[in-house]
């Protein structure tokens, strides 16, 4: 047998090692005095250390320590914590205050921030009264629905201010086209430089509108959105390290908008909020709206863990850290788009459009219900905006040449 | 797992390893209140991720790394701030009092000895010799620090090593304790 290793030595020493392996070494120690040796040093500094270890217990052996109120008063502290953040009355302030103020789609905006700055998603301009995130997206190719409310947060000015500070410290705007009108489809396509989709079902000619393309990019600083959670009351919800310095980078190519019928100026998803006075009227009734957008792009440092930054997200948005790891787990951070649900959509539910799951999200506005289907195809993310019966909204989406 | 009796599932775990934490953390920061808060921080964290998910079989071993980490971390801490405090405090021990005190004197400088080591040592090496001094076998130290089984015994050679050159860099030789 060969000399004993340091490790076997020291296992053995502390009784690790078999019956079988004891017995080697031990034939082996008997006839080599140099691993006998390092066996008595090994053995002698364990014991030494060990004895000084042993004295750090020596006066914490007499202390007893009762578990069951230690766990009451952990269970209160987790109380106090629960009970510092907003309450549902707080909610339900906040969302007329938001509806009042004709942003119906927007209020995720401003508390999103943080969350979806890290996870760099932002707000593009999808539909324009119709404020959409994406999350961390290389390339979407799914939609994937979430319940999420951060407008707890909207309320915290400080906040805000923050935020608002932030973003025009740290974000750099390299593109942010106007949205241009285009007579025909071709000429919307050349524009935009992909093809325009048009609804077969509609035999009326729609006006076209191409969006501008927008792009930043931006370092995150940790040390600042960290102070950001803190103000947030979320003290607790530890971004990464590796966060820190991460250089994002997006990028929304230009968009098309089919407009059918009698449509609001503006989007009709504004309609609901900016002709108050003609509430219930059906005007507009006939008026749909595609948008197509070709999938965002994101550079970000591959070392970013995107599921854990969206767990982190989604508990600033309310969730449980269960709810939040069960979500991050269905989905594909690299190719999905998280479409935030607002919490006054009455509905949504998952279809099937063009042989790819979309989101029908049905809400009502002043005058009447309207509703948004979404789906991705082919690199195109969709949004098919309308008012009144929606149930006819996925066989209007089918007929897409 | 509902998060009802993930929740139960919890208090248990609470209840089963809480005076064991307490116990090492107690031994490694020194101060009892201390140890009942990091104890409290490490359930803390545990409370959060026995929600998202079922603990699997090494809690306990979960628990001794998390503590050992936390404990670690606050010495080391304490140990940056206050070195000046700390020699002061050494000056007044060396200053022997009477008989009566003496031992409770000579106990106390020798625990702020270990620890000053414990602090300047790396801290997985520290890690390794508070876990094992708390009477966990090579295989509980290997799945709870996450090391190979097969390197344990080195990896404890080389911290008790690391240990005795700090301490007799810092003090001397221990027999003058």
């Amino acid at each position: 047998m060969n000399c004993v290793s340091e490790n076997n030595l020291r296992a053995y020493h502390d009784a690790e090692l078999g019956a079988a392996q004891d017995t080697e070494i031990e034939a082996h120690l008997s006839g080599c005095a140099e691993c006998a040796k390092r066996l008595g040093e090994i053995a002698a500094t364990a014991a030494r250390v060990e004895k000084q270890m042993v004295a750090l217990g020596a006066s914490s052996a007499e202390i007893k320590i009762d578990a069951q109120a230690a766990l009451s008063r952990f269970k209160a502290q987790q109380d106090a914590r629960v009970e510092t953040m907003p309450s549902r009355a707080d909610f339900a302030a906040h969302e007329s205050s938001m509806r009042a103020r004709g942003s119906r789609w927007r209020p995720l905006w401003i508390g999103a921030v943080a969350a979806t700055i890290l996870l760099c998603s932002l707000a593009f301009p999808f539909g324009r009264g119709l404020a959409q995130r994406f999350l961390g997206t290389l390339r979407v190719e799914k939609v994937q629905p979430v319940r999420l409310d951060f407008s707890a947060l909207d309320g915290n000015r400080p906040l805000q201010e923050m935020l608002r500070q932030m973003i025009s410290d740290k974000v750099v705007v390299t593109a942010d086209e106007k949205p241009q009108p285009a007579s025909t489809a071709a000429d919307a396509s050349q524009l935009a430089g992909f093809s325009a989709h048009v609804l077969s079902a509609r035999t009326d000619t729609p006006k076209f509108i191409v969006g501008g393309q927008h792009a930043f990019h931006m370092t995150i600083d940790r040390t600042r959105l960290q102070d950001i959670f803190d103000q947030a009351g979320r003290a607790d919800l530890l971004l990464p390290a590796t966060l820190d310095g991460a250089n994002v980078s997006v990028n929304v190519p230009r968009s098309i908008m089919v407009e059918y019928g009698d449509c609001p100026e503006g989007h009709p998803a504004d309609a609901a909020q900016t002709a108050p006075a003609q509430a219930h009227s059906g005007a507009w009734a006939n008026c749909l709206a595609l948008e197509e957008v070709p999938s965002p792009l994101v550079n970000m440092p591959p070392d970013l863990n995107l599921q854990q930054l969206a767990e982190i997200g989604f508990q600033l948005a309310g969730m449980s850290a269960t709810q939040a790891r069960n979500l991050g787990q269905t989905i594909d951070w690299k190719s999905t788009l998280v479409l935030p649900i607002p919490r006054f959509a009455s509905s949504y539910s998952q279809v099937t459009v063009n042989g790819v799951p979309g989101t029908l999200i049905e809400g009502s506005g002043r005058r009447g219900p309207d509703y948004v289907l979404v789906w991705v195809k082919n690199g195109i993310i969709y949004g098919l905006v309308g008012h009144g019966d929606s149930s006819n909204a996925v066989a209007l989406a089918n007929t897409l040449n | 797992m509902s998060e009802g009796s993930r929740v139960g599932e919890f208090e248990t775990l609470f209840v089963k390893h809480y005076p064991r934490i307490v116990g090492i953390l107690r031994r490694i920061v020194g101060d009892h209140g201390r140890a009942e808060d990091l104890a409290s921080e490490v359930f803390l964290k545990l409370y959060r991720q026995s929600l998202v998910q079922e603990p699997d079989g090494n809690v306990s071993g979960w628990l001794y790394r998390t503590a050992t980490n936390l404990g670690i971390d606050a010495l080391r801490a304490t140990a940056r701030r206050s070195r000046f405090e700390q020699a002061a405090g050494q000056d007044a021990g060396q200053n022997k009092p009477a008989e009566n005190g003496f031992e409770r004197v000579a106990r106390f400088e020798r625990e702020h000895r270990v620890r000053r080591v414990l602090a300047e040592i790396k801290p997985a090496q520290a890690q390794l010799l508070l876990m094992r001094a708390s009477g966990n076998s090579y295989k509980e130290l290997a799945a709870a620090l996450e090391i190979e089984p097969g390197s344990v015994g080195t990896l404890l050679v080389r911290a008790e090593a690391a240990f005795e050159q700090r301490y007799r860099e810092l003090f001397g030789s221990e027999e003058d304790v």
